[in-house]
């Protein structure tokens, strides 16, 4: 991710739980998550239950402009809790600086919801081996076939997203 | 005089008494007509009172409302058929009613429970059976396929049985096979049906059509060494709609409720007699773009905006901006003001704001959960400043079901001509045609599926596959497409591609009443 100028924080916290006024792309992210989990009642509990399990979110710098720098940050947002409270992130290096385009890190999430859910919708079936039959009920051991990431997984793991943002 | 005085002296006139209730109601219903001077209603009400052959003189409260009620109840009846508030219904994908057979039962049988959008293994194998067994009662009702009622003599030729490919290894001799085509090992393709599967070879004669892996084909053949060596083959034959709608009564498929007889009879003059409702159908409108197609698109509304009739719908699919919703997309806040621009340019249409329904459905592109289909409606955070404008501006789901009086559309965009030329195992044959579009019809229409490409090309939520049916064939499919705009007519389905609007500048005004498909482009 390479660095931008500096961009406009809305000034509400994030702390406060809710999605600054205006920050579109945070609502959308919110959508994405909401929408794919509220199309399943099944776990609409879980969601109101559900533990702070935040993203680990690895910055780095690709070399793409002349004036970037090769510092990197891992921003830990389950153990540093100072981070909430920053209105913005940037580079740790002191002679750089910059500020994180905070667009560009929310558009990474959405991208990463999406594929996700592709690759949920397309991964193999499994039970010793993975099927390779399509219309076959049961595997040749008499087994049952069943998801190399489960519903229940794969929707916990949406949970992380649903959290960052609220 | 007064309006009470008139009455009184109306009704001492045919010889009845009022007692004051009644004089009130019927002043009431006096009031509802108030340009009525003459007091034509209240003659009217009494012709009706003289019918009831009441046992007095005495007209109380009592016996006037029945006829009041009567003479208002005809009053609103009268007024229905020209509202067409109710001749539109939108159907979202993800409300479209489940329904699998049961071969045993020979019969459908809804799914009630709940249908989770990440579905359970079982739930995969789900989406190739029942596409499977949809199209296996439908072929057992062909008649090249149909069982003679009693076992004589059947000709090889004129009347045939579909052998379960497990059959295959004990008994010889040509057969046909229905099954799927897969690729179940690197290079070598199979046909799979409910309880097997066998390798098939590949040289061999086919119908029009585009032959994809996971395609459902009837083949005519012969094992040897193992592999069923084909003779012939096709997909399965089609069905005539109304055909498909005789055997099986009593069911939702299209998904906008129950009718009876009578209602689609009703529906059918109706919309028979709308012949000035036009929709008008773009696809590919990039936001982002605005000199061209903003400008492109003003013009358009603009030319509607003076018709004399302006159209019932538009109907504005995706993609909504030239850039897809990717890694290095520019900016969600950029793409909403694009939106509010666009509200604001239908806005600037009075009479389309006032008179027209304006459809939105979201492009393979767009933002939105992710490229599975069915894809749901554009994100209210996208849509917000639009709807301000237009608040009653429907944002459907990918693909959309609409219905027009008795009409079913099936609106569907997808790039789908490349994707299912790319996927063809055998290039298509062009005995009957050499039109790609016409070849992508047949095929979709046959699989009664809008997208029988394998999943990982085009993956689908599992559960939500029947959202993609075509059963039975509706009567109008509109494919947004990429590639050049086209119609094409198929017994008794009218299937068009309006184009890409912002490369190409075409679309097209539909007349759903003639199902007259006016190819457009500025």
């Amino acid at each position: 991710m390479s660095h931008t100028k500096e961009i406009n924080v809305s000034d509400a916290s994030r702390v406060s739980g809710q999605a600054p006024k205006g920050d579109y792309s945070l609502e959308l992210i919110q959508m994405i998550s909401a929408a794919v989990m509220a199309l399943d009642k099944n776990v609409q509990q879980d969601v109101l239950v559900m533990r702070k399990n935040l993203l680990y979110i690895n910055v780095k710098e690709c070399a793409v402009e002349a004036d970037n720098c090769d510092g990197y940050r891992d921003l830990d947002i389950r153990s540093d809790s100072a981070l909430l409270t920053e209105k913005q992130w940037s580079c740790p290096d002191p002679q750089c600086g910059k500020i994180y385009d905070r667009e560009q890190m929310e558009n990474r999430l959405v991208q990463i919801v999406r594929q996700s859910e592709k690759m949920y919708q397309i991964q193999d079936l499994l039970c010793n081996q993975v099927k390779a039959a399509h219309l076959t009920e049961q595997c040749e051991c008499a087994g049952s076939f069943r998801c190399k990431e489960s519903g229940s997984d794969f929707l916990k793991r949406m949970e992380v997203f649903l959290d960052i943002i609220s | 005089m007064s309006m009470r005085k008139k009455i009184q002296k109306k009704f001492k006139t045919r010889g009845y008494s009022l007692k004051i209730d009644a004089l009130n109601s019927i002043l009431a219903f006096a009031d509802q007509f108030p340009g009525d001077d003459e007091g034509e209603a209240i003659d009217l009400l009494l012709d009706h009172l003289q019918m009831e052959n009441l046992n007095s003189s005495v007209v109380d409260a009592e016996s006037v409302q029945g006829v009041i009620n009567l003479l208002l109840g005809a009053n609103d009846a009268a007024e229905e058929p020209t509202s067409n508030a109710s001749s539109l219904a939108f159907i979202d994908a993800f409300l479209v009613p489940k329904y699998r057979y049961d071969s045993v039962k020979k019969q459908f049988i809804e799914h009630t429970t709940s249908l989770p959008v990440h579905g359970e293994a079982s739930s995969k194998t789900q989406v190739y059976r029942e596409r499977f067994m949809l199209l296996l009662q439908r072929v057992s009702r062909a008649e090249l396929f149909s069982m003679p009622a009693f076992d004589a003599e059947k000709s090889q030729f004129d009347n045939s049985e579909i052998s379960p490919i497990q059959s295959l290894v004990v008994q010889i001799g040509r057969k046909w096979v229905m099954g799927v085509i897969s690729q179940l090992e690197d290079g070598h393709f199979y046909l799979e049906d409910l309880s097997a599967s066998v390798e098939i070879d590949f040289q061999y004669k086919i119908t029009t059509g585009f032959f994809t892996e996971n395609t459902i084909i009837l083949a005519e053949g012969e094992m040897q060494n193992g592999i069923f060596q084909v003779i012939t083959c096709g997909f399965p034959p089609l069905e005539d709609r109304d055909k498909t709608l005789n055997t099986h009564s009593g069911y939702d498929f299209f998904g906008n409720g129950m009718l009876t007889k009578e209602d689609r009879i009703r529906l059918a003059d109706l919309e028979r007699q709308a012949v000035n409702e036009t929709f008008v159908i773009l696809s590919d409108i990039w936001l982002d773009d605005e000199e061209k197609v903003l400008g492109k698109l003003e013009k358009v509304l603009d030319g509607f905006e003076s018709v004399e009739v302006v159209p019932s719908l538009f109907v504005f699919m995706g993609n909504f901006s030239s850039h897809p919703c990717n890694l290095s997309f520019g900016s969600y806040p950029r793409l909403r003001k694009q939106f509010g621009k666009l509200g604001r340019m239908i806005g600037n249409h009075p009479r389309l704001k006032e008179s027209s329904r304006f459809l939105f459905i979201p492009g393979p592109d767009d933002a939105g959960p992710s490229t599975v289909l069915p894809r749901c409606g554009l994100p209210n955070s996208l849509t917000e400043e639009l709807r301000d404008v237009i608040p009653n501006a429907i944002f459907s789901s990918n693909p959309c079901r609409v219905k027009f009086y008795n009409q079913e559309i099936v609106f569907f965009r997808k790039d789908l001509l490349y994707q299912m030329r790319r996927s063809c195992l055998i290039p298509p044959s062009a005995e009957e045609t050499d039109d790609p579009f016409q070849h992508l019809v047949y095929t979709i229409t046959h699989q009664s599926h809008l997208c029988p490409l394998p999943l990982m090309v085009q993956p689908i939520i599992w559960n939500y596959d029947h959202s993609l049916r075509l059963y039975p064939t509706p009567h109008t499919i509109i494919l947004g497409d990429k590639s050049e705009q086209k119609v094409c007519k198929f017994g008794g389905t009218t299937c068009f591609n309006p184009g890409s609007f912002s490369t190409d500048s075409t679309f097209v005004a539909y007349r759903p009443s003639t199902q007259e498909v006016e190819l457009s482009g500025l």
